[in-house]
């Protein structure tokens, strides 16, 4: 079976006890950037010849129009019930006719408090010219311009040209600071290249492997809540071996330890028992109710709202 | 007719991987995109080129312009001596010689620009080395930077300079310098105006086999660059990727191609002059 995923993200031993379990060979291909995966799975239409990936939940409602990923059958993944109660009819796919939630997290900042002195709360702090080319921001274009979006108090997903053109000259002032738009976050950052950067909450929990002292925050402007979907492909050569995958992850002990590896929360509710307590513990990566609803989603950006925004981070970033 | 059969193959092969796709990328340059992002070759147009010819662009292509103008004269500096060295004074190892300058394809490329990132990096092998010998006390930021974009760029094209290099010089007959040294012309006179000229078209192929292929590079200037490294090539691949613009992205690389191209034709038909006036 084939299987096209994030680096890093999945727990060290969940591809070995599923083939154990199964007698089903693994094929894990990795992918470095959301963009890529896309391409390549709608490079003909039908999943570029993989059985099962993991797509972002806005990217759910195109795939399915387009007939990339094919409807699941339920009957299949009888650990649906494991999920929490929010979780089992979003928004995004009503009835999780075509995907099954995978992780959630946050947008924010990390940074090595022994390289930067002051306590970081802001989006501001990734503009601070004393740690000039120590900087760094993700490689994902709506990320970036939700980050500048936050800080000057405007919508995370803008639409209008004046908004956009706001941000893109805020962003262009933090280019020079910056020493990479970087899609190894977590690599840059344990390497010591970059003392602050934006992050993903679960990338920060790998980062802590190799510098114990990171830290993670939620500015207080505002930060982006995404989370992540398994589906199964229309071209798959084999789809019951991918449900089989799903409902052997929605397991609550494999579950759990995907997130324990990977510093993610999941939407797993009888996994919650098995969790690190410092994940489950950290309001940073497990934030209450209050600061969970306040967060905003990124849209699927498609034509000329797509367009409007590649312009602008092809000029930002040439 | 038989020998003619010959080409058959290479001219065929040329036509299904090099002609064919190429064909392809101008027509969809010539297309438009729908807002699902699939081509539509229905209303066809030269909006893109247009698109493409905006000056925003001027900085990236700048960059590989001079990214890959150093690598090209680093790879011949560098390239140069070695391949004349391997040919005067390799003897019975010239084979073995040139093996070892190919050894490096051997492993992939990506691999071994990964490799110089572990090298370069504020924690990696270059400064470890340097603060432990106390020659530093903080390390230096040689990575993301101008010097290790060319750095990694130079390393990787350097076998690809080295190679026409060498066939041009093994090539020359040494009489014609001996009979130079006769005429009372100084070592330093025989190199300029005998060795230098006679080797010039493999200078010339030596050029051209980095410069192209440089210019498209995206890669190393993506692993070992920041965000003030950004080249043509980068531009193309996001439109192809983020961008989701198939039509554009192909307008800016067959551009990128054609001014390329030109520019090595103009350089090649100078230095040529150059040699013979």
């Amino acid at each position: 079976m084939f299987i096209y995923n994030w680096d890093g993200y999945i727990g060290e031993t969940t591809q070995k006890d599923f083939e154990k379990k199964y007698g089903i060979r693994v094929k894990y291909d990795k992918f470095p950037d959301a963009s890529t995966q896309i391409t390549k799975i709608r490079s003909d239409g039908a999943g570029g010849g993989y059985d099962l990936t993991y797509p972002a939940s806005t990217d759910i409602a195109p795939l399915a129009r387009d007939k990339v990923i094919s409807a699941l059958d339920l009957s299949l993944i009888p650990n649906i019930k494991n999920l929490g109660t929010s979780w089992q009819d979003p928004a995004y796919d009503p009835g999780n006719k075509f995907s099954i939630p995978n992780y959630w997290w946050t947008t924010g900042i990390a940074w090595d408090p022994s390289k930067v002195k002051e306590d970081v709360t802001s989006w501001a702090a990734l503009w601070d010219d004393k740690y000039k080319g120590k900087l760094g921001m993700l490689s994902d274009q709506q990320e970036v311009f939700a980050a500048g979006a936050f800080r000057l108090n405007l919508p995370p997903n803008p639409t209008t040209d004046a908004d956009l053109d706001a941000i893109l000259a805020l962003l262009k002032t933090q280019k020079p600071l910056l020493r990479r738009y970087t899609e190894d976050d977590i690599g840059d950052f344990t390497s010591g290249q970059l003392w602050m950067t934006q992050a993903w909450s679960g990338d920060w929990v790998q980062m802590t492997a190799d510098k114990p002292n990171a830290k993670y925050v939620i500015p207080s402007e505002g930060a982006i809540r995404g989370s992540d979907t398994m589906v199964v492909l229309s071209g798959a050569k084999h789809p019951i071996a991918a449900h089989l995958w799903i409902d052997f992850n929605l397991d609550a002990k494999v579950s759990a330890a995907n997130s324990n590896f990977i510093g993610y929360m999941g939407p797993n509710a009888a996994a919650q028992q098995y969790i690190d307590p410092a994940i489950l513990g950290n309001p940073q990566l497990n934030p209450g109710a209050g600061i969970y609803n306040s967060l905003a989603e990124l849209v699927t950006l498609e034509g000329a709202a797509l367009d409007a925004l590649t312009k602008r981070w092809i000029e930002l970033t040439t | 007719m038989s020998d003619g059969l010959l080409v058959v193959p290479g001219i065929g092969w040329l036509l299904l991987f090099f002609f064919v796709p190429l064909l392809i990328i101008f027509v969809v340059s010539f297309g438009t995109k729908d807002a699902t992002g699939h081509v539509v070759l229905g209303n066809p147009g030269l909006q893109n080129y247009i698109e493409a010819s905006r000056p925003e662009f001027l900085p990236a292509f700048g960059n590989s312009v001079r990214y890959s103008l150093l690598t090209t004269i680093l790879s011949l500096l560098i390239g140069y001596p070695i391949a004349y060295w391997i040919s005067r004074h390799g003897g019975r190892h010239k084979i073995v010689l040139l093996i070892l300058v190919m050894l490096p394809f051997w492993t992939s490329y990506l691999i071994r620009t990964y490799a110089w990132m572990i090298i370069l990096r504020d924690n990696g092998v270059a400064n470890s080395i340097l603060m432990s010998l106390g020659l530093t006390s903080d390390p230096i930021p040689f990575l993301n930077t101008d010097f290790s974009v060319v750095l990694g760029m130079t390393y990787g094209f350097l076998p690809f300079a080295i190679l026409p290099l060498y066939v041009s010089i093994d090539r020359l007959d040494d009489n014609l310098v001996q009979a130079g040294r006769d005429l009372y012309a100084t070592g330093r006179g025989a190199f300029l105006h005998i060795i230098l000229p006679l080797t010039m078209p493999g200078i010339i192929a030596a050029a051209v086999l980095t410069f192209i292929p440089a210019m498209g590079d995206y890669v190393t200037p993506d692993l070992l660059g920041g965000a003030q490294t950004s080249t043509i090539a980068k531009v193309v691949q996001v439109l192809f990727t983020s961008g989701r613009d198939w039509p554009y992205g192909s307008a800016l690389g067959f551009l990128l191609m054609v001014i390329t191209l030109a520019g090595t034709l103009f350089a090649i038909r100078s230095l040529r002059q150059e040699t013979f006036a």
